[in-house]
């Protein structure tokens, strides 16, 4: 057992001495890459879980009445999925290259991998890294131009993403409203979030844009992050707090954009 | 034979564990399918295997953790560790419901000896994250989820081997 233990304590100390100086990143890289295939067949597997089992009563009931029809039924649906699977992505891409036409910026498409294995952060990998021009700080957008984070780590060949509503997440914003208020939109332990440092005299309403202000040097003024749904405000205190409400929804993203300004 | 599937279930079962908790997704964090393994593999194989195990699918979660690189690994093993000690010393009972506290057990141990290494870490300037309430909440999300597979586990295993047949209680 002595022996056992030593080994394993020995193997984690090693695997974290070399990944900090750098010694383990092509086998890291090579592990993302290498099992990003297969995730995403098990994502796809996964997602359509609810579908499959649908799937599997109907055809329970055709095996009763008609073999060959069960057969023909079985191959209608999957391609019925994938070209709905496909549409989905159609219409996807389709958006943000509308984006990146209307828009001067340089982009960097990435498909994700994966979320994170830990239950702390809010977080995405990217099969995009150094070797394709990302760097840490570099907003990351999906959709039709709508921010959803910030890359937080760099390897060669693949990214962490920060997601905005991970509780570290931070990026300088303005509301769009009269008085152009400036402030920090604030992740909120992966929920939701929030935009804070408002001061008091502020005019906010419900529905109000919230963009970035272009303050953070890696970050492009204007991009989309979220609207208005409250606001909470304390008279004793100097600064108010934005409730903020996503334009779209976090989970189950597939396609993302890095933005290099 | 036996060492291929231990390796195997080391590699798949993390980048299971990945989808299902999806991009951010609710079961990130309430489902720990490797540790649920784990209190299987201290049932029972060797101990050398449950620590090889631990280990790899550990370093293979750190690769896709945003948290400082080594933590799951070195919970997993920690885990791995005192579960090993306890079911050696303890939980000498093959019955399901020490099964069901040994579930419990490794799960709060998991998760402390989790809590512990991100304090460390956060103390030691290397991590901005330190666990929030939402983080107790999905323990107890871990606890459900855990005792649950572990009962179909229990049940899967009793079909076509009899480790886990009672051994005084009936």
């Amino acid at each position: 057992m002595i022996k056992s233990s030593v080994i394993g304590l020995t193997a984690i100390f090693l695997a974290v001495f070399f990944h900090y100086i750098g010694w383990l990143r092509p086998i890291e890289s090579l592990v993302v890459i290498a099992f990003s295939p297969v995730q995403q067949l098990a994502g796809s597997i996964y997602g359509g879980g609810a579908g499959i089992y649908d799937f599997w009563l109907k055809k329970r009931d055709l095996v009763k009445e008609n073999r060959s029809l069960q057969a023909e039924l079985a191959a209608a649906a999957i391609d019925a999925s994938k070209f709905k699977a496909l549409e989905e992505e159609n219409a996807l891409l389709k958006k943000e290259i509308n984006f990146i036409d209307e828009n001067n910026f340089k982009f960097v498409a990435a498909k994700i991998i994966s979320g994170v294995s830990d239950p702390l952060s809010q977080s995405v990998i990217i099969n995009r890294g150094r070797r394709d021009g990302l760097e840490k700080g570099l907003a990351v957008i999906a959709d039709s131009g709508i921010m959803i984070g910030k890359i937080s780590e760099v390897e060669d060949d693949f990214s962490k993403v920060v997601l905005l509503s991970d509780n570290k997440s931070r990026v300088a914003a303005t509301i769009q409203n009269l008085d152009h208020t400036v402030g920090l939109v604030e992740g909120q332990y992966g929920l939701s979030f929030s935009m804070t440092n408002i001061p008091q005299n502020q005019e906010i309403k419900d529905g109000d844009l919230v963009v970035t202000s272009g303050l953070e040097g890696k970050i492009p003024k204007n991009l989309l992050i979220a609207k208005v749904a409250g606001v909470r405000s304390v008279e004793s205190e100097i600064f108010k707090t934005a409730i903020l409400k996503p334009i779209i929804l976090l989970d189950g993203l597939s396609y993302v954009l890095a933005v290099i300004p | 034979m036996k060492n291929k599937f231990y390796i195997a279930l080391a590699v798949v079962l993390p980048v299971f564990q990945l989808v299902i908790g999806g991009t951010a997704g609710f079961f990130n964090g309430r489902i720990n399918l490797v540790l649920v393994v784990l209190i299987i593999l201290v049932n029972l194989a060797d101990f050398y295997w449950v620590v090889l195990f631990a280990t790899a699918s550990g370093l293979l979660l750190d690769v896709y953790s945003g948290l400082p690189f080594g933590l799951l690994a070195g919970s997993l093993f920690l885990t791995a560790l005192a579960l090993s000690l306890l079911f050696n010393n303890l939980f000498s009972n093959f019955s399901f419901h020490s099964l069901l506290l040994f579930g419990l057990i490794a799960v709060l141990s998991y998760n402390l000896f989790f809590t512990g290494l991100v304090v460390l870490a956060y103390s030691l300037g290397f991590s901005d994250y330190l666990p929030h309430w939402d983080y107790f909440y999905k323990v107890l999300w871990q606890i459900a989820t855990t005792e649950l597979l572990m009962i179909g586990a229990y049940y899967f295993i009793n079909s076509w081997s009899k480790k886990f047949k009672p051994a005084f209680i009936t």
